[in-house]
């Protein structure tokens, strides 16, 4: 009998205490500094241009080759980025791009409420990435 | 009403008492097909029970539902690009499988982590063999009637996964390990996360055992019930808490110690009947081994010190200096274009995993990628147990038959 009780008594306690749960979406948790949301695509703070300097070593990287990168010649003669696409629904989140980046232009962002209606809302182009990139001003690799 | 109407109710034809003596003994067992949706078979399993009464006369596990080719992706991509695919084999402990993977690896390639990552490696594998325990045990009281202790558990097993979180930005799918060590440093108030967490998590382990340890539904339910003999665990090959609760002495970290277990104290816990009641208490007492090991690590460990080899040709290089001195850019860019290739072999690294032993078996012919990635699941192993333990059992410890195995079912198909 007093056994039973044991459990009751378990139970009971956890009626006077505060919710655990917070209520999502009204309220959203703060993410750890390394969260590892979408990845997403840097630009300098100052000058506004993008990081990138299409080296291609994240597309290589990539367990599962959802990044795609074009790289035109640039107006110096040089090489530059054209176009950046993730598809973000064969990412696996892992943080090796952002990891492998030897100028930190790609980076893990805090973005993850990913859902849409239609497969091509998972393609993610350049500039969407790039949007992303500005909100969070502490990049993945430096904390 | 005439046959052809469509509405008209068929016709069964009238039963007679007497035709039942002429159905064999064999139809009279009814076939029930179990899963592969059934919110007890943690995932996608389908066990064929056949019935007589309420006694199961066999259970025919079928699995297989959720096979993605590991394995085979695993032979198709380059050493450190399948360590986020282990993460998705047994996916409530992904450390876990990430330490045995990286073992494996440093194994073929002759390399061994710095001692301060390694203490960070056993950390973490124990946080992670607490998180998957509590899983295992949430799933199984709620599959026997305890629901609240689901809710406990889980409300537990989120500050393991925020200290996850912390160290290396995801909380299932962690890809934490990497070949060499770590190649990012420890966050500042990791340490304090694992003290709070070491301080609060005994008093509620006690709550669980109030709740369930002595009470009669539970003992009802789990004592005496899926008795596996110790000969018998021994020729099915099982492992983990499946083995040690009925009573035989095998633990990976004790057998073949692996990182800096040897420098660990700890109990192995064994059970003296086999039964779902011996192997609960098993895991329970593994959950209080493991916070002891975390304490050791922590109080043992090194402050400072590397945590990433340097100079190997196997590792990553620095982050930071990448774009300042030369020769560490042309090692990253190698470093990530071509990989880097062990030399020819091949090797089996176990480990002991919060399910039982864990095995990589890796072969290199020198290229940078395997020749071939086996993996030696331990819930595959165990689960095969599972229609010696329902023969004559009654059709309501089905549930707890399946859940006291403790398996994943990403981890058994693969
Ligand atoms: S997070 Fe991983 S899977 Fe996703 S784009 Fe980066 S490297 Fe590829
Ligand atoms: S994002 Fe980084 S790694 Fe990828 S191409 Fe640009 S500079 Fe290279």
């Amino acid at each position: 009998m007093l056994n039973e009780f044991k459990g009751f008594a378990v139970t009971l306690k956890r009626l006077l205490r505060k919710p655990e749960t917070i209520e999502y979406p009204d309220v959203k948790r703060d993410m750890a500094g390394r969260f590892r949301g979408l990845p997403s695509l840097r630009a300098d703070p100052e000058t506004g241009e993008a990081l990138c300097v299409a080296c291609g070593l994240c597309a290589r990287i990539c367990p599962t080759s959802c990044l795609e990168m074009h790289v035109v010649p640039s107006e110096e003669g040089d090489r530059e980025l054209g176009e950046f696409i993730l598809r973000s629904g064969r990412c696996l989140f892992c943080g090796m791009c952002a990891q492998v980046c030897p100028v930190d232009a790609i980076t893990m962002s805090k973005q993850y409420e990913l859902s849409t209606q239609e497969r091509d809302g998972l393609i993610y182009t350049k500039t969407e990435l790039a949007r992303f990139g500005e909100q969070d001003p502490d990049w993945w690799a430096q904390v | 009403m005439t046959a052809t109407d469509p509405g008209a109710p068929t016709s069964f034809g009238t039963f007679d008492v007497s035709d039942e003596r002429q159905i064999s003994e064999r139809s009279r067992e009814m076939v029930l097909n179990m899963g592969p949706q059934h919110p007890s078979t943690h995932g996608v399993m389908r066990v064929v029970l056949r019935l007589d009464g309420e006694q199961i006369t066999h259970a025919d596990p079928v699995i297989g539902y959720l096979h993605r080719g590991v394995e085979k992706i695993g032979e198709t991509r380059r050493y450190s690009q399948f360590t986020p695919w282990t993460d998705r084999t047994d996916y409530v402990a992904a450390p876990q499988n990430n330490v045995g993977w990286i073992l494996a690896v440093e194994k073929l390639c002759g390399i061994e982590a710095p001692e301060r990552a390694q203490y960070w490696r056993v950390i973490m594998a124990e946080l992670s063999r607490i998180a998957s325990h509590l899983v295992w045990l949430g799933t199984h009281a709620l599959d026997i009637g305890a629901l609240s202790m689901s809710l406990y558990c889980f409300r537990e097993r989120e500050l393991i996964l925020d200290i996850f979180e912390k160290f290396c930005g995801a909380r299932l799918t962690t890809n934490m390990m990497e070949v060499g060590g770590f190649s990012r440093g420890i966050p500042p108030d990791l340490v304090g996360m694992i003290e709070n967490f070491l301080h609060i998590f005994p008093s509620k382990q006690q709550e669980y055992s109030d709740l369930l340890t002595e009470n009669p539904i539970w003992i009802a339910r789990t004592r005496g019930i899926g008795v596996i003999e110790p000969e018998v665990a021994l020729d099915y090959g099982l492992t983990g808490a499946c083995l040690r609760g009925s009573g035989i002495n095998y633990d990976v970290r004790k057998a073949q110690p692996y990182l800096v277990y040897d420098r660990l104290e700890f109990d192995v816990p064994l059970g003296t009947n086999g039964d779902v009641y011996d192997r609960y208490l098993v895991r329970m007492e593994e959950m209080r081994q493991a916070l002891r090991i975390v304490r050791q690590c922590l109080d043992q460990m090194p402050t400072d010190g590397p945590l990433m080899l340097n100079d190997s040709n196997y590792a990553i290089p620095p982050h930071d200096t990448v774009m300042r001195t030369a020769e560490d850019m042309q090692r990253h860019f190698v470093w990530v274009i071509k990989g880097f290739s062990p030399p020819p072999g091949e090797v089996y690294v176990a480990i002991e995993h919060s399910k039982g032993e864990l095995g990589h078996y890796v072969v290199s012919d020198g290229t940078p990628t395997p020749y071939r990635v086996r993996i030696r699941t331990p819930d595959f192993v165990n689960l095969q147990i599972l229609p010696y333990m329902a023969q004559g059992a009654l059709l309501a410890d089905a549930v707890a038959l399946i859940g006291t195995i403790d398996i994943v079912l990403g981890s058994v198909d693969r």
